[in-house]
């Protein structure tokens, strides 16, 4: 039975989501006006404000959060490599475990260009509506299979030529007929339509997982800009999200599993709108939420820097899964509960690569409460300063770079000492000393 | 060589715990080493080549894997290597060659006597001895020694009294019994013969073949067959590096390093006189001199097999030893050259040119890139390593102008736990001692000029002064620390 030792896990995953959307500082503060479900679960949950992903690109951002691992660990160093069989990700941990789990929408542990079918991995997911967007032309993408069904009219005015993985950028005309679309068809509406009926048909007497993945960027599946990876958040799908969440919770009262069920919504990555190269590791770049809400969760806020890679290691716990030797994250849960200290710091990296040019943005960030350093280790993309010391409780906006003056040197030193700990630190050393030699 | 293909056997010679300074032809000039200096003059002789950690497990796994042991996941010595992580003898095996591995290994754990579980290695012959005081039952040098000099295995492992613990040669301050047997029954002689047998009898003709001979010494304990002691001059040899109070401007661990080796399991520099560190010294010499012999007799072996030619020859070891050198012993968290720099001499003749004495900085990992690129195996994919292919048949190309060491809790653990981390580049030396949050030990560090003192006898990590360039060098370590990360995966879409 589903109950508090073994709860059901509603995972809501959206693709891009800022915490700094939603501080007093925000840049766009109507983004949380309209959204009243995240408002009211992040008001009545634990709201984790400082989690950092340790990568602002997609995939290597959901391989931490999936694995609990670093990208240096798990190898997916970047956009378009694919996750080695050889890690487990904590849907696997949870159906070795006797979970039942499913997924609809992204999920995104592969490269997905030349639209590429994303593989199933081993024993994972026992059901799947796998689509990585509405504009992603896979023909495996179940929202486009079920769209084509169900609206042929509305398709074929998106969809006007055949899918050619050698042109996948989505032309003007898509997205304005994709845009036209009743909110019932759209995508992320489909994701919660798809994850409230299966939830309806679960029994009763074994736990479930049901993952929504969402999609709110704005390439919404399709090219993505090949120097920055950064995308806008779409409003529109994301109060579609919203309201999406909305529902499925509306169902899990109406089956009568709300108690026996915990909600986790997190993002891979932050909202990377403004993003230039140089920007990459930029607040709203990398820092995204963490909401928790269930039975027996308290309504708290957690300021310190933690990372997605607690993520894996929280689920679980929450499952009552060991947590195993091959994982760096900690249980957000004994944070919470006080048995365990907050890690305090996040490194967040980015090491993008022209596949063509070779053409690097390599950066990797230390983030810590107050301070924040920044190193560009190879940008021929744009000249910019190769070090940069923010401080986040006085400029949150990183606007005003400590790095040079003199009066923040022992500070600098201070913080390139941490970063060089704090790399050491997230080696891997997952395997464990069984023997003295 | 098949006369299908232009791909050259490899003999890939190693010893354990071998100084690089340690050959005649490197300097040493109390050194008997003809064999070794010969060979060198035939080939290539690498100044400058580091290994990626300091101690045995973790830099043969390097070594094997093509990858930083940030990478391959053996941190320390008793970590087995992880499952999924591929040899570079596999991938020869799998591309035809024939593959045979003679001596020592340690890519699992070997204490307590354990025999190391088989790896998924590509060995066709595999005779395993984890050194000369091991007792597996599956130590084939041992079994060798019960059969052609039963009086002399009686003698040193008797059934019980003597040598009953994986402790003793540790713990003995000079060496042990099995050390200083004749030539005839000795470790380093059972290696090399097994591999002359295995080129001239047992290896497969119609492949090329790549013959791993792993030699224990000169490892300690300290002690070698008199007939090798009696070849050096212990009046010759250079007294021990270091300076009036040298280790108060180190970092606090060195002392304790110091009083004992191996994290209070051996005994410490200060537990011995002047004359018996001299007295190790000239055994540890002694041990080379026969490894030199017994090189000598593989290399004619594959003289007289009319393999010459057709052979890429390696010689090199997996680390280093203190050897009273700033007044420590052994190996531990320490990142001098004493530990990390190692001998390696190239020879594969008409393709490398002879006589080269190369001064670019390489790492240990550089040569399973070597290897599977003369063996023509996708070279590069999936080690960290860059092939010394380029660079010793004189083309130009883009060198790394740094190279990287790391002790991660690597040897004997200590409480709290010791992670230290070497940057080399341009003349310097910088080595980070890890605080938190890597570990609860203080943060501490060494800087050395070498041009200025190569024998790293002046810290100036905490000089006013040198604070630019420690930053500086700092800074390089954050972005060689990017450079080192594993992306051996392959990037199969754009996006």
């Amino acid at each position: 039975m589903p109950n508090v030792e073994r709860p059901n896990i509603l995972f809501c995953l959206f693709d891009s989501l800022s915490v700094l959307d939603w501080t007093e500082k925000s840049s766009s503060p109507e983004l949380d006006a309209g959204l009243t479900t995240l408002s009211q679960l992040r008001s009545k949950g634990a709201f984790f404000n400082r989690t950092y992903a340790p990568c602002p690109e997609s995939s290597p951002a959901r391989a931490s959060l999936f694995t609990g691992l670093d990208p240096s660990v798990h190898g997916l160093w970047t956009n378009g490599v694919a996750l080695s069989d050889n890690e487990q990700t904590f849907v696997q941990r949870l159906a070795q475990a006797g979970y039942t789990n499913y997924l609809a929408g992204r999920y995104q542990l592969a490269g997905l260009s030349r639209w590429t079918t994303e593989q199933a991995r081993q024993n994972e997911f026992n059901q799947m509506d796998w689509a990585h967007g509405p504009l992603h032309r896979s023909r495996q993408n179940a929202y486009l299979a079920w769209l084509a069904q169900s609206a042929p009219k509305h398709y074929s005015k998106i969809f006007t030529t055949q899918a050619d993985p050698e042109n996948t950028i989505a032309p003007d005309e898509q997205r304005a007929a994709l845009a036209a679309l009743p909110e019932a068809l759209s995508f992320n509406n489909w994701v919660g339509l798809r994850v409230g009926e299966w939830i309806e048909k679960q029994s009763l007497d074994k736990p479930f997982m049901a993952m929504a993945g969402f999609c709110v960027g704005d390439t919404l599946g399709s090219e993505p800009h090949s120097i920055t990876d950064g995308e806008s958040i779409n409003a529109q799908a994301l109060q579609q999200a919203d309201t999406a969440i909305g529902q499925i919770l509306e169902k899990l009262a109406a089956n009568n599993r709300a108690k026996d069920t915990v909600i986790i919504v997190t993002a891979a990555r932050g909202n990377t709108n403004t993003l230039t190269a140089t920007d990459a590791l930029s607040e709203y770049a990398i820092r995204v939420p963490i909401i928790i809400n269930g039975e027996t969760i308290e309504q708290r806020i957690v300021d310190e820097p933690m990372s997605t890679m607690d993520i894996a290691p929280t689920v679980l716990d929450m499952a009552n899964v060991p947590i195993g030797a091959r994982a760096q994250g900690q249980s957000l849960l004994g944070v919470l509960n006080g048995s365990e200290k907050p890690r305090g710091w996040a490194l967040s990296r980015i090491r993008k690569q022209n596949m063509a040019s070779g053409a690097r943005n390599w950066q990797s960030a230390l983030c810590m409460k107050k301070m924040k350093l920044v190193v560009c280790h190879d940008n021929e993309q744009e000249h910019q300063e190769t070090i940069k010391l923010f401080n986040l409780q006085t400029d949150p906006l990183e606007q005003n770079n400590l790095a040079g003056l003199d009066a923040h040197a022992a500070e600098l030193e201070q913080m390139i000492d941490q970063m060089i700990d704090a790399r050491c630190a997230m080696e891997d050393r997952t395997e464990p000393r069984i023997a003295e030699f | 060589m098949t006369s299908q293909t232009n791909r050259p056997n490899i003999l890939f010679i190693c010893t354990d715990q071998q100084r690089g300074d340690s050959l005649n032809c490197t300097g040493a000039s109390w050194a008997v080493t003809p064999n070794l200096d010969k060979l060198a003059g035939e080939g290539a002789l690498f100044n400058n080549c580091y290994v990626q950690n300091p101690v045995c497990s973790p830099s043969r796994a390097s070594l094997f894997t093509g990858k930083y042991v940030a990478s391959h996941g053996l941190h320390a010595n008793g970590v087995p290597l992880p499952a999924h992580q591929k040899m570079f003898t596999r991938k020869l095996a799998d591309a035809g060659y024939d593959c045979a591995m003679i001596g020592k290994q340690h890519l699992s754990p070997c204490d307590s006597w354990q025999t190391e579980p088989r790896h998924d290695d590509g060995y066709r012959v595999f005779k395993w001895a984890h050194g000369p005081n091991h007792r597996a039952l599956e130590n084939d040098y041992h079994a060798w020694l019960r059969k052609e000099h039963p009086e002399i295995y009686t003698d040193i492992f008797p059934d019980k009294g003597a040598n009953e613990s994986t402790a003793f040669s540790n713990k003995a301050s000079t060496g042990t019994p099995i050390d200083h047997v004749k030539k005839e029954a000795h470790y380093s002689h059972w290696v090399a013969s097994n591999a002359m047998d295995f080129i001239n009898h047992s290896r497969d003709q119609d492949e090329p073949f790549c013959l791993v001979a792993n030699f224990f010494d000169p490892h300690h304990s300290f002690g070698a067959p008199q007939e090798f002691r009696d070849l050096i001059d212990s009046d010759a040899i250079a007294a021990p590096c270091t300076r009036d109070d040298e280790l108060s401007n180190k970092p606090s661990e060195q002392t304790f390093y110091s009083e004992t080796s191996y994290a209070g399991v051996a005994p410490g520099f200060t537990d011995y006189t002047d004359a018996q560190i001299r007295e190790i010294r000239a055994q540890y010499w002694a041990m080379i001199a026969l490894v030199d012999f017994e090189v000598g007799r593989i290399l004619q072996a594959l003289d007289e097999s009319g393999l010459k030619e057709d052979t890429l020859v390696v010689f090199t070891s997996d680390h280093g030893e203190m050897l009273g050198n700033h007044q420590q012993l052994l190996k531990g968290p320490q990142l001098y050259d004493d530990l990390t720099h190692v001998p390696l001499i190239v020879r594969w003749p008409d393709q490398v040119a002879a006589g080269q004495s190369i001064d670019q900085l390489v790492q240990w990992i550089d040569l399973p890139a070597t290897f599977l690129d003369v063996a023509a195996c996708a070279p590069g994919q999936g080690v960290q390593g860059s092939s010394l292919l380029p660079m010793m048949t004189g083309q130009q190309l883009q060198w790394r102008d740094w190279a990287l060491s790391e002790y991660r809790d690597s040897g004997f653990t200590t409480d709290p736990q010791i992670m230290t981390t070497m940057l080399r580049h341009e003349q310097w030396k910088l080595i980070i001692w890890h605080g938190s949050p890597a570990t609860t030990g203080q943060r501490d560090g060494e800087m050395y000029d070498l041009s200025a003192d190569p024998h790293e006898l002046l810290n100036l990590f905490h000089e006013p002064e040198h604070a630019k360039v420690r930053q500086r060098l700092k800074l390089k370590l954050i972005d060689v620390m990017a450079e080192t990360e594993d992306r051996t995966q392959p990037q199969l879409r754009a996006w």
